[in-house]
């Protein structure tokens, strides 16, 4: 039997319901009270530093004096710069890299410490999440770097008898040996525990009377069920990737050669040398780029569970 | 008197390292009164109309100190700052938190106008003539002429700092600095005992860096390395070839292009591989240095002044003003440091050259935002602590604790930009002997060496400064330590591309005839002085460079 509207009882709408409805009369005023801060704050630390940041890049931006407008002059001047496609080319290298071996281990990580008992569970979560200082874990990989004195070269030649490594001296592998620590270092692992812990167990569980392996219940719902997170870590990560700056500025500064200077490190030296039109410029066209990608990813990856 | 240390990466790095290095340990003098200190009004003679406020950052002109036991530095300073105060009521110093040795935080400072009243020039201008003039063109820092006139400023340096004005006055006459320190050209402070069991007495001021390598080799003994070097020891041994991003025989002025600079670094190629495999040698072969490619500070403070403090190395590069803050660091006092170790000028090239200079004065500017009568209360204060009556009574106060001259020496870096180099009124005997007798004859042979003529004095301010140092030091830290295969004169070409298509982007901002007029001045400069100097060098490198790079344009 069909039911018409007519049938269907009107439903009262509660009054905190109603309370919360921001977008009718009295209660907009309410709206715009909690919005002001957030929109302040994303007024001057973000859309307006992007809009000025956008007027330098044209402009030859001097630090006192007369602003006088170059054009497209300083985007010309960086296009002509080798320094800066071989900056782009090692910070692609070092975001791929990085998300390879950063991104998706902590994944595979989450889900078998997910599987083994309670207590050791929370002892290995410990290890691998306890918070360190960045820089602290920075300098003390500089030491286990160390190619005359450090721990990993030891290991190298007095343990495994290999003959002294180069380590971050090596042009070839210093962007792996950058990336190695994030393995251990990043901290998305436990945005993934958390998902994990939040998926009901009876899916597991229906699963397994369905004959799903261990495999299977990874694949089929543990990762989709993990896809909202999964989406919102991959774009922090392509954008934290492509803005790298800290950990290789204290490691390498760059070096050797310049194989390991980031689009971001090169921004700095620029600033560094009193060019802030050709700096502000390139962080434009490091905010393109990133922009680009972040919107081709949205295009394509959904992160809807059910999808 | 000693300054805060910052970072930078480049040569002029360990320049500001050296000024920087005692701050901390002279903050650690004293907790500073956290409000400002006002003169007092009702002085006789008292300027009731001035009513001037001057914020500042810390070292060198810091308000009073809280905690100024009789006898020490503080004690003194805080009796000239409180007499200065006397004489010019209505003036207030307000203590900011600002660190002024970062460049970028200075420079926004600047521009926004919130820097303190008075900042080193040379973390603007990048510690280069160059540089520090064109940031003047800039308007970063304030025109004191009339203040310097009025003050005596001249007439209180040292004649050779009076002398030396190339980092604080601009080619049109007008003064935009006060020089406060001397600092000598970078070398190496080695052992005195180590250097005589090898059987060596001394270091000849025409050591090469061949020499060196020797010497380095003699000195591995055990655990000990014979040398401890940063990383960019490459960035010491080329440039004694002539050859550096701004080298004598690698970068040369044309006439007619947007940028009125080119880079070459093939003509000398062969050089520039005689000095690499000159350091892979000591450091693969010889194994006598101890270095990292991450041993950026040659600080006082940094893990190669440790080494030497522990006799893990022999020699370690430095500056002058290292010494009297490296005896405290081993426990020593300023004579028993003078027995134990000693400072050398870096090594010649192999053709007798050197690109240091025998001194550079390290100068302050001021704000730009500073009214006339502000800045006129800045010049006094500054001119009357650093290098006039002040600096007197503060030195005074620290030699009344135990009649001890190289207590002075220990508390303020010697030698100084003012007149009191080798006498101070009111203490007893020379400052030669109180800084250690055989440091002081050396370091003196060292600031009397001729000096050779900068591009930068002789050209007009170029604001538009062109591509920086980065490709080069790319090179360098490649040479220096990779272990890939590479191959230097195809680098030396690389690098000479890149050079030469950055600078194709670039504008010039000076008059073409101006700059030229002043090229040819330089270079026949340099001509006499090489001729003088490194013979062999301006006959066996520099005329042909000459012949090829300067005379068809220049001539």
């Amino acid at each position: 039997m069909a039911i018409s509207s007519e049938q269907v009882a009107p439903v009262e709408t509660p009054a905190a319901v109603q309370a919360v409805d921001t977008t009718k009369g009295a209660n907009r005023w309410q709206y715009w009270l909690f919005a002001i801060p957030a929109l302040v704050f994303q007024f001057f630390w973000g859309w307006y530093p992007m809009v000025i940041a956008f007027f330098l890049s044209l402009t030859n931006a001097p630090i006192r004096g007369a602003v006088t407008f170059q054009g497209l002059n300083n985007y010309s001047r960086l296009l002509a710069d080798p320094l800066v496609s071989m900056s782009f080319k090692i910070t692609f290298i070092y975001g791929i890299g990085s998300m390879l071996l950063t991104f998706g281990i902590p994944i595979l990580i989450a889900i078998f410490l997910l599987e083994i008992p309670a207590k050791l569970m929370r002892v290995m979560m410990l290890l691998w999440f306890v918070p360190l200082s960045g820089i602290a874990s920075t300098l003390f990989w500089r030491y286990l770097y160390n190619e005359q004195f450090g721990i990993f070269q030891w290991i190298a030649t007095a343990v495994l008898g290999m003959e002294p490594q180069a380590f971050l001296s090596s042009e070839s592998w210093v962007i792996f040996w950058l990336i190695f620590p994030g393995i251990l270092m990043f901290g998305p692992g436990l945005y993934y525990m958390t998902g994990l812990q939040g998926i009901p167990k009876s899916y597991y569980e229906a699963a397994e009377i369905e004959g799903a392996g261990f495999w299977r219940k990874i694949w089929t719902i543990s990762l989709p069920r993990l896809r909202p997170i999964i989406s919102m870590t991959l774009v922090f990560s392509i954008i934290g990737s492509l803005q790298e700056f800290t950990f290789p500025d204290l490691m390498t500064r760059g070096g050797p050669n310049g194989a390991s200077r980031t689009v971001v490190m090169y921004m700095f030296t620029l600033l560094n040398e009193g060019r802030y039109g050709d700096s502000t410029s390139l962080a434009v066209l490091l905010f393109i780029v990133i922009m680009v990608l972040v919107l081709l990813y949205r295009a394509f990856f959904k992160d809807d569970p059910d999808v | 008197m000693t300054n805060p240390a910052f970072r930078l990466n480049r040569r002029d790095f360990l320049r500001m390292m050296a000024l920087s290095g005692g701050a901390a340990a002279l903050a650690s003098c004293g907790v500073k009164s956290p409000t400002g200190v006002p003169g007092t009004p009702n002085t006789p003679g008292a300027n009731a109309s001035v009513n001037v406020t001057l914020k500042t950052s810390g070292w060198p002109i810091d308000i009073a100190f809280t905690d100024a036991a009789p006898g020490t530095f503080n004690a003194g300073y805080n009796k000239a700052l409180q007499a200065w105060l006397d004489l010019n009521p209505g003036v207030t110093l307000e203590r900011i938190e600002f660190n002024p040795w970062d460049a970028a935080g200075l420079r926004t400072a600047v521009a926004g106008g919130t820097a303190p009243f008075c900042f080193p020039i040379g973390v603007l201008g990048g510690w280069n003539v160059p540089g520090i003039q064109a940031s003047n063109a800039e308007g970063l820092f304030a025109d004191i002429s009339e203040a310097v006139a009025k003050n005596g400023v001249l007439d209180k340096l040292a004649p050779q700092v009076a002398a030396s004005t190339s980092r604080w006055k601009s080619q049109d006459g007008t003064y935009f600095g006060i020089p406060y320190e001397i600092v000598s050209s970078e070398g190496f402070f080695y052992n005195r005992e180590h250097l005589a069991e090898i059987g060596m007495e001394d270091i000849p001021l025409t050591w090469t860096w061949q020499d060196m390598r020797e010497m380095a080799l003699k000195l591995t003994k055990g655990d000990r390395k014979g040398l401890a070097m940063a990383a960019y020891a490459l960035d010491w041994i080329l440039p004694s070839y002539g050859i550096d991003f701004d080298g004598l025989l690698t970068r040369y002025p044309i006439p007619g292009r947007s940028f009125n600079w080119k880079w070459d670094f093939t003509t000398f190629a062969d050089d520039i591989v005689e000095g690499v495999d000159l350091w892979r040698g000591m450091l693969f072969e010889d194994q006598s240095v101890y270095t990292d490619p991450n041993f950026w500070d040659f600080s006082q403070n940094g893990q190669l002044a440790a080494a030497f403090y522990e006799d893990r190395a022999a020699m370690t590069p430095g500056i002058h003003l290292f010494f009297s803050d490296m005896a405290g660091k081993m426990n020593k006092t300023i004579l028993e440091a003078d027995k134990y170790m000693s400072f050398a000028r870096q090594p010649l090239g192999p053709k007798g050259y050197t690109y240091q200079l025998p001194f550079a004065v390290s100068a302050w500017g001021f704000n730009p935002d500073l009214k006339p009568v502000e800045l006129d209360k800045a010049v006094s204060l500054f001119t009357y602590m650093l290098l006039g009556d002040g600096f007197v009574t503060t030195t005074n106060e620290i030699y009344s604790a135990n009649k001890d001259a190289s207590e002075v020496i220990r508390a303020i870096r010697w030698p100084y930009a003012n007149k009191f180099s080798e006498n101070i009124p009111g203490i007893e005997g020379s400052l030669n002997d109180a800084a250690g007798p055989y440091y002081a004859k050396r370091l003196q042979t060292i600031f009397n060496q001729p000096k050779q003529p900068e591009p930068g004095e002789y050209t007009p301010a170029e604001v538009n400064r062109g591509p920086g140092d980065t490709p080069w030091y790319d090179k360098l830290t490649r040479w220096a330590y990779s272990q890939d295969p590479f191959d230097v004169k195809t680098d030396a070409a690389e690098l000479e591309n890149i050079f030469n298509q950055q600078a194709k982007t670039f504008p010039s901002g000076v008059d073409e005839n101006a700059f030229a007029e002043g090229i040819q001045r330089y270079y026949a400069e340099v001509t006499t002085y090489l001729q003088a100097n490194a013979p062999e060098f301006y006959d066996q490198r520099f005329k042909p460079f000459y012949d090829l790079r300067i005379k068809p344009n220049f001539g």
